[in-house]
């Protein structure tokens, strides 16, 4: 099937001895072609929680490279997923990132309605149409999963059950945040940044960078106690975890023992999304990156608080760390690596892994490029 | 009536452009919108040719850098603490994030901003932080990529191609000719900058600045140009790599800016131009240097830095300004939508190529420098 389209250089797979992978896969239009196929129709991608979907008629829409979906909760409570196309003359069905449809999904176009289950219930004037059966029109499903309490869809009628595919992820986060079920999207920042959807993922598993960049890696540092900082790689998934540091740090104040957390953790889900929990700030994140083509990524970061209860002073100030300092300057640095990756000075990087795995190693960055090429098909 | 070319849209095509100027059309109208003309550019003209980075008295102290960027290609150019020119590919050889930005001045080290691995001027790697913890890591094998830079004519080039021939080789004459005219061209210092976005094709551009046979008739702030300088005593001069157009000075009887009494300034309009984007412009009697950038942005898009130049201390008198105020909110958007106009009917069915003027004895109104910035173009490209 997919045949290797460059050479690998010095990469290897094992993260103590190897180099970056070539940049080439960094902007390389065939390449991305090549990752939507393999990785980006065939992986879990995250829409919301579950509590954004409680009702009947409630739905969400997520948008997979150019493959929009919807979820919606039927009368039966069950959740199903559907391509966002109506049968007859493919019209978009439901638009927005949210909302509720009622009894039935009324296309905007020529008002075929659909049943919360995906069956065609009216379509005007077919009983004039010869040999017309609504059996054949009902909508097109998609796999849809919910893990820690959120909500997931898969392209690949075939994949595997998240529990399977992500081994311990979910005991691992909710050991970290109990509150996962209750958790209530509270908003959401969204970023459009020039860069491709691996550097991204790999500037958010980076340990290396945290002391070493700008004034909010810094505070980062300092808020996280970043020189204990562990970084672990799974089954498909990755790991930050570091205890708070003093509570005194230029990120946001805080008395320990205050929030949900202590900890700092960043729990990553192959390919695409990542959660978080900050020093006690009484809330979780979640953070997508979703590629919307080889050097541009939509960033969707969004805030959840148990119960949907109003933010404490502590986590209003961690979401303001997040948003205005912290998450600009993540940017600019993707920004300025995507730069560099088109260079034609640039030569294959080392990563800097040690036998230690420290704070400083960056085997979480092999981890992410690892995965990419084993899903491409193009280790040898 | 005329049938529209059928051939109208291939790119590469060069129909009745022919060697001789005498008889030669105009390259052909997709060389100047066709997106595999403008692809192919970049690779055989701009990312082998000289481009400017800077004055050289920006790069004067140990540590000064200025950074350029050639069509996505990141460079800098910095003074070492040796004193050397050098000039790297602005990208860490670590993670490949971009290093420096605009101009400045570092002390010691180039630091990257994402894990603070640092570089010494001459481009070795000094320090990259936790390297003693990886297996068979050696900063020699992760200097910063060198680009070939050099100092000439009181700027400072870089050049992508690491065989290019050194400046003096491959524009012969063109430094001397700029020091004949401007023998302050090395004290002059930066002193302003205006830039004009055009929405038409960098050859447009460049082949608007170097001839004069639409002083006369564009515009009246042309006929006001025709006024400060002696048109038909112009001479175009071809060479290898630039051209040289110099105007005697004009009568100036409608007082187009005021010319200073008495002066021993330079009356002469002076255009050097330098393949493949830069020109040094001067206009009569003022007390500054003027230079021309022309940087495609797109197939149909051109960025003109038009940046002034004076010697400290000179360029604040009513003459110099008049002229800078003349030329730029008046000469150059002119310039600029005579452009523009052309860009659009480029892009007509209704035309393919037209006929040069050309005549002989390099004179104001011929079009043989166009003619041969069109040779160059088709050679480059031919490569």
């Amino acid at each position: 099937m997919a045949q290797p389209a460059i050479d690998l250089g010095r990469f290897d797979p094992d993260p103590d001895r190897s180099f970056n992978m070539p940049a080439a896969y960094y902007s390389d239009p065939d390449i991305f072609e090549r990752e939507k196929q393999a990785i980006f129709f065939r992986s879990w991608r995250f829409v919301g929680h579950t509590t954004e979907i409680d009702r009947p008629g409630d739905y969400l829409t997520q948008d997979i490279c150019g493959q929009n979906v919807f979820v919606l909760r039927g009368h039966d409570r069950q959740l199903r997923a559907f391509y966002n196309v109506c049968q007859h003359r493919a019209h978009e069905l439901v638009s927005g990132r949210k909302g509720n449809l009622g009894a039935v999904v009324t296309c905007p176009y020529h008002a075929w309605a659909y049943g919360l289950d995906g069956a065609l219930r009216h379509a005007r004037h077919c009983d004039a149409v010869a040999g017309f059966d609504k059996a054949d029109f009902a909508l097109e499903p998609v796999r849809v999963d919910v893990f820690c309490g959120f909500v997931f869809i898969n392209l690949d009628p075939d994949a595997r059950p998240m529990a399977e595919v992500y081994p311990g992820f979910e005991e691992t986060l909710r050991a970290q945040s109990p509150d996962l079920d209750r958790m209530v999207w509270t908003e959401q920042v969204n970023f459009d940044i020039a860069a491709n959807w691996k550097v991204i993922a790999e500037n958010s598993l980076d340990g290396y960078h945290v002391f070493l960049s700008g004034p909010a890696h810094k505070a980062l540092g300092e808020l996280m106690d970043g020189h204990n900082l562990a970084m672990t790689t799974h089954a498909n998934w990755a790991m930050l975890h570091a205890h708070a540091g003093t509570g005194q740090n230029k990120a946001y104040r805080y008395e320990t023992g205050q929030g949900q957390t202590d900890e700092y953790v960043t729990m990553y889900l192959w390919p695409d999304v990542l959660f978080f929990t900050l020093p006690a700030a009484n809330g979780l994140w979640s953070f997508l990156l979703a590629p919307e083509g080889p050097e541009r990524t939509r960033e969707e970061v969004a805030a959840y608080m148990p119960d949907g209860a109003a933010m404490d002073a502590a986590t209003a100030e961690a979401v303001r760390y997040m948003n205005e300092e912290l998450g600009p300057e993540d940017v600019a640095l993707n920004v300025g690596v995507q730069k560099g990756l088109n260079s034609r000075g640039y030569r294959q990087g080392r990563l800097m892994v040690d036998e230690a795995r420290s704070d400083m190693s960056e085997h979480t960055i092999h981890f992410v490029q690892l995965q990419t090429l084993k899903a491409l098909g193009d280790l040898s | 009536m005329a049938l529209a070319n059928p051939k109208s849209t291939e790119p590469f095509d060069l129909g009745k452009f022919t060697d001789d100027p005498g008889t030669s059309f105009t390259l052909p109208s997709p060389w100047y919108y066709r997106p595999e003309v403008y692809e192919a550019e970049k690779e055989a003209i701009f990312f082998k040719s000289w481009r400017v980075v800077c004055h050289a008295s920006e790069l004067a102290n140990p540590g000064d850098y200025a950074t350029v960027d050639i069509h996505g290609q990141g460079v800098f150019a910095i003074r070492g603490r040796d004193g050397n020119l050098r000039a790297f590919y602005n990208v860490c050889q670590h993670r490949a994030h971009e290093l420096l930005t605009g101009k400045g001045s570092v002390k010691a080290v180039v630091t990257c901003p994402y894990h603070a691995w640092a570089y010494g001027t001459d481009g070795a790697l000094r320090t990259a932080r936790n390297c003693e913890n990886v297996k068979g890591f050696d900063k020699a094998d992760f200097s910063l990529a060198s680009v070939r830079v050099q100092e000439f004519a009181g700027f400072v080039f870089v050049n992508l191609d690491e065989n290019a021939r050194p400046m003096h080789e491959w524009a012969p004459g063109f430094e001397e000719e700029v020091l004949k005219w401007f023998p302050d061209v090395r004290d002059v210092r930066p002193v302003s900058q205006k830039d004009f976005d055009i929405k038409a094709n960098w050859k447009v551009v460049v082949e608007n600045a170097i001839e004069g046979y639409h002083f006369p008739n564009s515009g009246p702030v042309h006929r006001e140009l025709c006024d400060i300088i002696d048109l038909p005593g112009t001479k175009l001069e071809t060479h290898e790599n630039w051209m040289a157009i110099i105007s005697p000075p004009g009568e100036n009887k409608g007082e187009v800016y005021p010319f200073p009494e008495n002066s021993d300034r330079n009356g002469h309009f002076i255009t050097l131009y330098l393949w493949p984007d830069w020109i040094i412009y001067y206009w009569p009697h003022m007390k500054m240097i003027s230079t021309f950038l022309m940087r495609p942005t797109g197939g149909e898009s051109s960025v003109v830095e038009n940046a002034y130049l004076a010697v400290p201390g000179e360029g604040d008198d009513e003459t110099t300004k008049a002229a800078v105020e003349w030329f730029n909110n008046g000469l150059g958007p002119e310039d600029a939508s005579l452009n523009e106009g052309v860009q659009r009917g480029i892009r007509s069915k209704g035309y393919y190529q037209g006929r040069l003027f050309t005549e002989d004895g390099d004179v104001g109104h011929s079009e043989h420098c166009v003619h041969a910035f069109q040779s160059w173009v088709r050679d480059a490209l031919a490569d």
